[in-house]
């Protein structure tokens, strides 16, 4: 069976491994980026079929930008993306719900395994 | 003198001597050579109350009346020695046992001698005929230079003493309780000083109450005239002999009073005493004539310093409100917030200086003008005008504090953050007459804000960040991620992950704090369950309620749903229950009601109606010292802290705001070790929808 692959987009890079370590764990294949401009290259070279997306990323750039290109692309915008912030404010939380973000969850108060039960029932 | 008989003889007088011996006006005692008392008249009784069968056969020298040790006594009786007439004074005592010196002539015929004792001093004669109209002229115009009511008295005596010479004037007041005795002449004095004992010793006191008869004559403003001697006057305590006596020795022939009236009233009588006549005194009209006007002089002294003292008073309070005013407006002044009044027309009245010193108009532009049309209120946010604060303050009255960040627009167009508070005022009556604002320049304050908000939003970031780490590292070492973990591994982990869970809480905590305190945080109303609120919350702490053997009893009656945030009413519902599990022993019992509150008394404050929540448990309670600061920011009871229960002291502040926020209350009532019962009521009109920029998590 083929594994399915995720692609995180995380900036703090030991959260970056405690993600790659459990979804390694729970069979998929894990791509990792910190930044938007890697997220999209990733995304294009890689047959994703889920993005674990946080908001603020390296660079001037933000998670909201890389959502509303991954929308723009017609071959990839039916693509699962999740939220996964500290911080996002309600503001802009609407935006990404208004633009069809699948899940949003608060890292300090979610659990990977939980996260990971969410994701499995996705996709 | 042959009247006395002849030597030897029974001296018993013929009826003519007797006649004149008896009308002498002196006391007069006659004595053999010897000096041995043969004959007295009957002055001597009235005189020296002493009857005259008790003074013959006595001797000369030596009577009772006359002073024994007296020097004076011894050299006058022997200056008769070798003439056969001499005159001089001897001392003696009087019927009331007073000393005094009387005139006295002793004759020698060789066989009697005869002694007259005189205390008659001779009766001057009128010091010339006074022209009554020329001093009443003088008086009266006299009258109006006198300043008070004394001196009035005192002049009234005067006067009165010029215009009957030889007299003795009484003026007596009723108010002050005081008489002003005033001699007319210099040789009455003694005279009439005698007179007066005679007729009752000191004037002041009962001896000068006025009789009824008396009074009533003077009420008709008359001159009191008295035939026929004193004692019918008015000192009816006067023996009538002594009265009598008054004429016969003091030569008094009539006492007249006079009253000062006003409107029917008698407030204080002038009396004069004349030796002179029978008759009224000459001048009986111009006095009566002179203290009435007196008195009037005497009542419109009393209006005038009525009235001063009225002026006085009513300068003292004028200068009182004065000094207020003055000190108010030096308050008004001198304070650096911005102060005016709108009056019930919606019109500027009063503006203090801080008013044009922080908006840069000046208080002549702004006064007189409508509230709106020179001081403009917007809305920090919507930049759209922001002053209706003002009107429902003049409608409803109140205090209130504007809970808004609101901008004052300058005279420039600059725009200044400003905090305002408005309030109503009342005239006597209750009616709202105007409306206080005051308002302050805040730009600082927003400022700090303003980098609060943004510390805050920071260390969320940045906190939650490796509390996230934390968390999901020891989530993956529980899950053996990284190799097998023995059990004692396994309980520590478990103790790092519930404490990291612990701060996350704590740091949201803070966080709904901050953003309630900024007012940054959103409400969102939608229809809202309450019911399923708080079961859905009571399920979440199932574990809890389980692992302590709890029995939660839910009192809920189904009520319509009402437009709230779920969100926040979740946090209160979740704060409320957390606790009551938290702070109820094992086996404890948990009671949580819901109900529509139909008091009439409520429906001044919450016209649609209100529902009322209570949750309440049986555990430790609040001790009273720790009542009144249970609502506190970060304040924990004594006894929960002692248990080492969980808890962030944030709870229930975080609480109180959110049902503040929503136009609800809350209160609680608690007893140490018995348990706390928490209240809130929630208008059924709902929470008012609110942008912000954080919601509360």
């Amino acid at each position: 069976m083929v594994k399915k692959s995720i692609l995180v987009i995380e900036d703090d890079k030991s959260l970056q491994s405690a993600i790659k370590s459990i979804l390694d764990e729970s069979g998929f294949q894990v791509f990792l980026s910190c930044s938007v401009d890697d997220g999209i290259s990733n995304f294009k070279k890689n047959k994703i079929n889920l993005v674990w997306l946080d908001h603020y990323l390296v660079g001037k750039e933000d998670g909201l930008d890389f959502f509303k290109a991954l929308k723009d692309d017609p071959k990839r915008s039916s693509t699962p993306v999740i939220l996964v912030s500290n911080t996002c404010s309600s503001e802009k939380y609407q935006h990404y719900v208004d633009l069809g973000i699948t899940k949003y969850f608060v890292k300090a108060e979610n659990s990977l395994q939980s996260i990971v039960n969410e994701i499995e029932a996705i996709i | 003198m042959c009247f006395f008989g002849h030597k030897n003889q029974t001296y018993k007088l013929s009826s003519k001597d007797d006649l004149i011996f008896e009308n002498v006006p002196e006391v007069l005692v006659v004595a053999d050579k010897n000096r041995k008392v043969l004959q007295i008249n009957e002055r001597v009784t009235d005189f020296f109350n002493i009857g005259k069968d008790k003074l013959i056969g006595k001797e000369l020298t030596s009577l009772p009346f006359l002073v024994i040790s007296s020097q004076r006594n011894k050299d006058f009786f022997e200056s008769l020695e070798g003439t056969n007439s001499v005159k001089g004074t001897i001392d003696a005592m009087d019927r009331y046992a007073n000393k005094v010196t009387l005139d006295a002539k002793l004759s020698s015929n060789g066989d009697f001698i005869t002694l007259f004792l005189d205390d008659t001093a001779p009766i001057a004669e009128s010091g010339g005929a006074v022209n009554g109209l020329e001093f009443f002229s003088r008086a009266s115009i006299g009258l109006l230079e006198v300043m008070s009511e004394q001196e009035i008295y005192q002049y009234v005596a005067n006067q009165l003493a010029q215009l009957v010479p030889d007299s003795y004037i009484f003026v007596n007041t009723q108010e002050s309780k005081t008489q002003i005795r005033v001699v007319a002449s210099a040789t009455s004095s003694k005279v009439l000083g005698r007179g007066i004992k005679i007729i009752g010793g000191s004037p002041v006191g009962k001896s000068f109450e006025v009789s009824e008869k008396a009074q009533f004559s003077f009420r008709r403003g008359k001159i009191l005239k008295v035939a026929g001697g004193v004692y019918e006057l008015t000192f009816g305590t006067i023996p009538k002999t002594v009265a009598v006596l008054a004429e016969k020795v003091a030569g008094i022939k009539n006492i007249y009073n006079v009253g000062f009236f006003w409107k029917g009233v008698l407030f204080g009588n002038a009396t004069i005493i004349t030796r002179k006549s029978a008759d009224q005194p000459d001048n009986a009209g111009i006095i009566e004539t002179f203290v009435n006007l007196a008195s009037v002089a005497i009542q419109r002294r009393k209006v005038e310093d009525r009235l001063e003292r009225t002026i006085q008073e009513l300068d003292l309070e004028k200068s009182k409100v004065l000094d207020e005013k003055g000190k108010i407006n030096t308050i008004l002044e001198s304070i650096g917030d911005g102060v005016y009044v709108v009056d019930s027309s919606l019109k500027v009245i009063h503006c203090n200086k801080a008013v044009a010193d922080i908006s840069g108009f000046e208080a002549k532009e702004i006064i007189d003008k409508r509230y709106d049309e020179i001081l403009k209120f917007i809305d920090e946010e919507t930049k759209k005008p922001f002053d209706d604060f003002i009107a429902d303050c003049l409608k409803n009255g109140g205090v209130k504090r504007v809970n808004k960040n609101i901008n004052l627009v300058l005279k420039d167009g600059t725009i200044l953050a400003v905090d305002n508070t408005v309030a109503s005022l009342s005239d006597e009556k209750g009616k709202i007459s105007g409306v206080v604002i005051v308002f302050r320049d805040v730009s600082k304050e927003r400022q700090v804000d303003q980098a609060k908000t943004e510390f805050v939003s920071l260390a969320s970031h940045q906190l939650r960040t490796p509390l996230s780490a934390i968390n999901w590292f020891t989530e993956l070492l529980l899950k053996g991620s990284a190799g097998k973990i023995n059990a004692k591994q396994k309980d520590f982990l478990n103790e790092v992950y519930s404490a990291s869970k612990r701060m996350v809480d704590l740091v949201n905590s803070l966080l709904n704090v901050s953003r309630l305190e900024l007012g940054t945080f959103v409400v969102e109303p939608k229809p809202t369950d309450l019911e399923e609120e708080i079961k859905s919350v009571i399920s979440e702490m199932q574990p809890s309620i389980v692992k302590k053997k709890l029995k939660v009893e839910e009192k809920i009656d189904k009520l319509e749903k009402i437009s709230v945030d779920p969100k926040l009413i979740r946090i209160v519902f979740q704060n409320l229950i957390s606790n009551a599990v938290k702070y109820t022993n094992e086996n404890g019992k948990i009671v949580v009601e819901m109900k529509d509150e139909a008091d009439a008394k409520l429906k001044a404050k919450y016209s649609k109606g209100v529902i009322l929540i209570s949750v309440a448990d049986d555990g430790l309670g609040i001790p009273k010292a720790d009542q009144p600061k249970i609502f506190s920011k970060l304040f924990r009871a004594d006894n929960v802290k002692e248990k080492e229960v969980e808890g962030t002291g944030l709870g229930l502040y975080i609480v109180k705001s959110i049902i503040e926020n929503s136009g609800g209350e809350i209160w609680f009532e608690s007893e140490k070790n018995k348990g706390a019962k928490f209240f809130l009521r929630l208008p059924k009109s709902g929470m008012v929808k609110k942008e912000g920029t954080k919601t509360l998590s």
